[in-house]
C-alpha cells in the first residue's frame, strides 16, 4: 500500500515536470536528464552506428525543444509517447535515403567480419541488424519498442497511431519474415 | 533460430550492444536544447497566421475574392463545360474542348494502400460514400503535369512536430513513418509556392492513409500572390460550419486513402496554392503525406 503510494507520489512529480515543462527551461533540462540515455539508445538500435545515433539524438531533443510549448500533454505517459513518435520518425526519415541504408548496412556487414570471437552459431548484434535493416521502416521500429524498449503493445500502438489487435498480428509476421531471413541471409548477401 | 516471440526476446536480451553515450555529447546536447527551448519563448506567434487574420479583417480583400471566385466559376464553366448534367470529376470531356484542346487522363502515381478494403464510415457529418472502387481518369489538357514536385512549403507550423515541410512535395505517397508531416493542432495550413502562373487543373492531397480517418475544415485555395488577395479562389471547401471563417464549405467531408483526394481545380491561374485543415477524427493535429498539383504554365 505504501509502496503503491509513494509511486503515484512519483507518478504525480514526473506529470508536474511534464506540466512545467512548457513554460521553465529547468524542468525540460530534468525531463532531457530523465530520457536522454533511453532516446540515445532507441537511436543506436535503429541506426547501429553510435555517431549516427547523437546526430539523430541531437535533433531529436532540438525538435522537442522547439515544440514543447505547445505541447498537449498532460501526463508524463504523454510525453513519453511524444517523445517516442518523434524520435521514430526522426530515425525512419534518417534511413529512409538508400544511400544511408546501405552505408549502415555495411558498417553492420564490417562488425560481422571483424568480429572474430563471433561464435556464427549465435545469432550477434550485426548480423541481426542487418536483418532487421531490410524491413520496412514501420516494421523496424515495431520490432525496436517492443524488444530493445521492452513496451506493452497499449504504448506502442500509441506512438505508431495504430491499433493494438493491429500490432500483434503484424509483430507476429514481422517474427516469421525476420526467422527467415536470418535462416538465409548471411554476410555474402549483405 | 528463434521459435516465438519469447524466443526472440531471449536471444535479444543476450546480444552485446554498445550502447553508451558519451558524456560529451550528453553535455552540449543539453546546452543546445535550452537554448532553441529560451529562442523558442521569445518568438511571436507565428506571421503568416496574424497576416491572414489582418486580411480577412479587411473587407475589401473577402470582395476581391468573391469576385474572383465568381469569374473563375464562369471561365472554368467555359473551359470545361461537361458533356451532360452529372459532376464535373466523372466526366471531364475526353474530346477536345470548345477551345480546341485535347485531354489526356492524367498519369496519377498512387502509392501502396495502407489498409485493405472499402474504409468503414467514421461518424462524421455529411461524409462522401467510398466509392468501392478505384477513381476514374482524370483528363487534362496535353503537357499537364505535377508542377509542385519539389517547390518550396511554407507553413502556420514552421516546425512540424514530425517530418519535415519538404517532404510535402517531395514525390514520397507512401503511409508508412518517415513520409508524413505531423502539423500543430486544430487550425493549421501550408501554402505551396509554384514559382510560377499556372493554369491548375486538378490538386491532389494526401493526408495520411496509414487507416481510415477524415480531417476537418478542409479548405484549398489558389492565388496569384502569397497573401492571396489576387486571383484568389477556393477550389474546395468542406468546412461546413464556417469554423475557420474562411465561408461555409458545400464540398463533402471524405475519408482518407491511399488515391489521395483529386480536387478538380477548373484550369484556374494561379502561383500559390494553400490547404487548410482542422485536425481529424483520431486527433487534434493535422497530417500531410505529399501534395500535388497538375498544371500546365499559364499562357
Amino acid at each position: 500500500m505504501v509502496g503503491a503510494m509513494a509511486k503515484s507520489v512519483k507518478q504525480t512529480d514526473a506529470d508536474n515536470i511534464v506540466l512545467r515543462a512548457r513554460t521553465e527551461a529547468e524542468a525540460l533540462g530534468q525531463l532531457y536528464e530523465l530520457y536522454y540515455e533511453r532516446i540515445f539508445r532507441f537511436c543506436v538500435h535503429r541506426l547501429f552506428s553510435k555517431e549516427t545515433a547523437e546526430d539523430v539524438t541531437s535533433i531529436i531533443f532540438l525538435e522537442v525543444a522547439s515544440r514543447i510549448r505547445s505541447f498537449g500533454g498532460r501526463t508524463e505517459q504523454d510525453f513519453q509517447n511524444w517523445l517516442y513518435a518523434i524520435a521514430a520518425n526522426q530515425a525512419n526519415a534518417y534511413i529512409r535515403k538508400t544511400s544511408r541504408r546501405k552505408r549502415l548496412l555495411a558498417e553492420a556487414a564490417g562488425s560481422m567480419t571483424d568480429n572474430t570471437t563471433d561464435n556464427s552459431s549465435e545469432l550477434n548484434w550485426p548480423r541481426l541488424y542487418a536483418a532487421i535493416l531490410k524491413l520496412n521502416s514501420e516494421h523496424q521500429t515495431i520490432i525496436t519498442l517492443r524488444f530493445f524498449e521492452n513496451m506493452e503493445f497499449e504504448q506502442i500502438a500509441k506512438i505508431l497511431d495504430a491499433r493494438e489487435a493491429t500490432l500483434r498480428v503484424t509483430l507476429h509476421r514481422i517474427l516469421k519474415k525476420l526467422r527467415r531471413r536470418l535462416e538465409t541471409v548471411f554476410e555474402g548477401e549483405l | 533460430m528463434f521459435k516465438n516471440e519469447d524466443d526472440f526476446k531471449k536471444i535479444v536480451g543476450r546480444l552485446n550492444i554498445d550502447d553508451k553515450p558519451s558524456p560529451g555529447h550528453r553535455e552540449s546536447l543539453r546546452r543546445q536544447m535550452i537554448s532553441v527551448f529560451d529562442k523558442s519563448g521569445e518568438e511571436p506567434i507565428t506571421k503568416s497566421r496574424s497576416l491572414r487574420s489582418t486580411i480577412m479583417k479587411s473587407p475589401i480583400p473577402k470582395l476581391a475574392a468573391a469576385a474572383a471566385v465568381i469569374i473563375i466559376v464562369v471561365i472554368g464553366a467555359y473551359y470545361l463545360k461537361p458533356d451532360d448534367s452529372t459532376t464535373m470529376v466523372d466526366i471531364v470531356p475526353k474530346q477536345p474542348t470548345p477551345t480546341g484542346t485535347q485531354l489526356v487522363a492524367l498519369d496519377i502515381k498512387l502509392p501502396k494502400p495502407m489498409f485493405v478494403g472499402t474504409p468503414q464510415d467514421v461518424k462524421v457529418e455529411y461524409l462522401e460514400k467510398p466509392l468501392g472502387k478505384p477513381r476514374p481518369p482524370f483528363y487534362a489538357p496535353v503537357g499537364t503535369k505535377n508542377v509542385a514536385i519539389g517547390k518550396p512549403v511554407t507553413s502556420t507550423d514552421e516546425f512540424p512536430i514530425i517530418g519535415k515541410l519538404e517532404w510535402i512535395t517531395d514525390g514520397d505517397k507512401e503511409g508508412a513513418d518517415g513520409s508524413f508531416v505531423e502539423l500543430g493542432p486544430l487550425e493549421q495550413h501550408l501554402t505551396i509556392d509554384l514559382e510560377a502562373e499556372y493554369n491548375i487543373y486538378a490538386i491532389v492531397v494526401w493526408h495520411y492513409h496509414k487507416e481510415p480517418r477524415v480531417y476537418f475544415d478542409v479548405v484549398v485555395q489558389a492565388a496569384s500572390d502569397p497573401d492571396f488577395t489576387v486571383n484568389a479562389s477556393t477550389v474546395f471547401n468542406n468546412d461546413i460550419d464556417n469554423s475557420l471563417g474562411l465561408g461555409v464549405g458545400k464540398d463533402m467531408h471524405y475519408t482518407e486513402t491511399a488515391e489521395g483526394k483529386l480536387i478538380d481545380a477548373k484550369g484556374i491561374r494561379a502561383r500559390h496554392v494553400r490547404l487548410h485543415s482542422n485536425g481529424n477524427t483520431t486527433y487534434d493535429v493535422n497530417h500531410y503525406i505529399e501534395v500535388e498539383v497538375y498544371g500546365k504554365a499559364a499562357e
